[in-house]
């Protein structure tokens, strides 16, 4: 331990003191901080571990697809080396104002290999008019919240 | 998350660390154990960057990206920097002999009050999903198309959002996909915490060396708890991958600055290198970098600004593939679309983005007490007249807020504000910020040493 003297002479002491006092400042701010730290991280994994596979693997999409077993259905029925349309209709009201403007990036994230095309054979349909595709269209999977997939025939 | 995905990813991060110490092992040698395990650190990070790196500018030159590629490059790389050392005559680490005494005590106490915050975080990061924007809509597709296509794409990398962005991330990425043997993204968020394991370590180890353990630890675990850095360790976007880099090139540039050893430009270039192939403002940050040592060897122009210009020529060159590659398949460029140097255009910008770019600096919601602390540090290093540290760690504080000023008042489709969907800016301080953590420990350390007898003989 230093005497006071130490802390106190000139021109050193002052800027010991500075020292100390600007290290004990970031201190006591991690202090304060830690245990909020821990304890929301504890929060975070139980609320992970906690999650269904699917709201795991879906996370950031969960805002956006409406209903789950499409974004499955979709990647189960939709071959790998296939193309694929999202449309989604204007007049479409699903759970999230985002899945207008964003459902189509999520599924490009979610189907890859897959590659998204405008005039792909298949259709991922949110209230879409189906019949716009022609007579070839067939709906293989018809979920809840108005979503179809169908494939068209040419 | 399986178990086979985690011992790849542990495999692949063996590989970075076998390849960055061969590396650290031939450009500086080691002196002992206690140097190797301190430098451990900085030697998994400069590992991730030359593999990554090489890996990109292969995928850039048409090298089909495969899991041999993957295994080979970081193989290739630890066997070529072993030649390089055994022919420059370097000897293996023998011994070492830790600290006693108090300063051992406070290093255990560090290391261990950081460790079990790491392992906090590594609990969100297990079993995390892909929960944000920019992830899952370019990052990670990037990525898959890597992995799936074992190219750049020319459809999804042309056409996704943030198309110019560098690709070395998503590099990363698919390189972990590979080894996992599958596009496990829940996984994914492991990786990135070991990255950011990698920086605490990294900075830690530089730092230690002419910090105070009783200065160093209290900085190194405000990083961890400041809102917007720590707790971000396992999102998988660039920005923080970025800050780490940035950060300790700026250290080892500084200290180089000081000790002159080879050295620690040497990695600092290869970190510049990182740099530039991560993010768009990757270059503005690193040109910034080296304008800020520009102006803190000024007095040393003759000996210091030749080494500097050849570290900003190394790094352009290693941008250059990158660039060339988005012009040629017509992806507009990274800049501001009418080149945000006309002091005149959007003029009624330009305040209210420099005023942005200071309140974010200066906002304790984010970075905690770190800004404050370094403000009053180069106060105290200013007075001990430690020049060096204190003009380039002011320049670059500066700079780089300027810098994010000038983005928000170049581009007028960003709106001022802090919103983080609107504007980038509290993204982009990190850098500031996460710098500040390691420039007030080297500053404050600097000042202690020159006001206490023993701890400048200690130095």
């Amino acid at each position: 331990m230093q005497r006071l003297s130490w802390w106190l002479e000139w021109p050193a002491g002052p800027i010991r003191v500075g020292v100390a006092f600007l290290v004990a400042v970031a201190a006591v701010a991690v202090v304060l901080a830690y245990p909020g730290v821990l304890r929301k991280a504890d929060r975070e994994a139980s609320g992970s571990s906690a999650l269904s596979y699917a709201d795991r693997e879906i996370a950031g999409g969960n805002a956006l697809v409406d209903d789950q077993l499409a974004v499955y259905a979709a990647r189960g029925l939709i071959p790998e080396d296939a193309t694929y349309h999202v449309d989604v209709s204007p007049d479409y009201e699903g759970d999230s104002d985002l899945t207008q403007g964003h459902v189509a990036g999520y599924y490009r994230y979610f189907l890859m290999p897959r590659r998204p095309a405008e005039d792909g054979p298949w259709i991922i349909c949110y209230g879409c008019d189906l019949t716009a595709y022609g007579a070839g269209t067939e709906v293989v999977w018809q979920g809840d919240e108005n979503i179809s997939i169908a494939r068209v025939r040419s | 998350m399986t178990v086979h995905a985690l011992a790849g990813v542990a495999g692949l991060n063996a590989l970075f660390l076998s390849s960055g110490a061969a590396l650290l092992w031939a450009v500086r040698g080691f002196r002992d154990w206690v140097d190797v395990a301190r430098l451990a650190g900085l030697a998994y990070i400069a590992g991730v960057i030359a593999t990554g790196a090489l890996w990109t500018l292969l995928l850039i030159a048409g090298v089909p990206f495969s899991l041999f590629l993957v295994l080979a490059v970081p193989v290739a790389l630890t066997l070529g920097f072993v030649a390089i050392g055994r022919r420059s005559g370097r000897s293996l680490p023998t011994g070492g002999r830790l600290a006693t005494g108090a300063p051992l005590i406070v290093t255990a106490v560090g290391i261990a009050v950081t460790g079990l915050l790491l392992e906090g975080l590594f609990r969100i990061s297990r079993l995390s999903g892909l929960q944000w924007w920019d992830a899952w809509a370019f990052w990670i597709p990037k990525a898959k198309a890597i992995y799936y296509f074992g190219n750049l794409d020319e459809e999804f990398f042309t056409t996704l959002p943030g198309a110019s962005y560098p690709p070395l991330v998503p590099v990363l990425d698919a390189a972990a996909f590979h080894v996992m043997g599958s596009p496990d993204v829940v996984t994914l968020h492991v990786q990135y915490w070991l990255f950011g394991v990698g920086f605490v370590w990294a900075l830690a180890g530089l730092l230690a060396e002419r910090v105070p353990g009783w200065i160093l630890w209290p900085f190194v675990l405000l990083v961890l708890v400041a809102p917007r850095i720590g707790r971000r360790f396992h999102i998988t976007e660039a920005d923080l991958f970025l800050d780490f880099l940035f950060v300790l090139a700026a250290v080892l540039v500084v200290v180089w600055l000081l000790d002159r050893k080879r050295w620690r430009l040497v990695v600092a270039t290869l970190l510049l290198c990182g740099m530039v192939l991560t993010k768009r403002e990757g270059m503005l940050l690193a040109a910034l970098l080296v304008a800020a040592a520009l102006v803190a060897s000024a007095r040393e122009w003759r000996s210091t600004w030749p080494p500097l210009g050849i570290v900003a020529v190394a790094t352009a060159l290693v941008a250059a593939p990158w660039r060339i590659w988005y012009v040629v398949h017509g992806v507009a460029g990274e800049g501001p679309s009418d080149g945000g140097l006309d002091p005149t255009a959007n003029a009624e910008r330009l305040w209210p983005s420099m005023r942005l770019a200071f309140d974010v600096l200066l906002s304790s919601n984010y970075w905690s007490v770190l800004v404050p602390v370094t403000l009053g540090a180069l106060l105290l290093a200013g007075l001990t007249r430690a020049w060096v540290l204190t003009s380039f760690f002011g320049t670059l504080v500066l700079l780089v807020t300027l810098g994010g000023g000038w983005i928000t008042w170049a581009i007028p489709e960003l709106p001022i504000t802090q919103e983080l969907g609107g504007n980038p800016i509290v993204r982009y301080m990190g850098s500031v910020a996460l710098l500040c953590a390691a420039a007030s420990a080297l500053l404050l350390g600097a000042a202690w040493s020159s006001v206490t007898p023993r701890a400048k003989d200690d130095a």
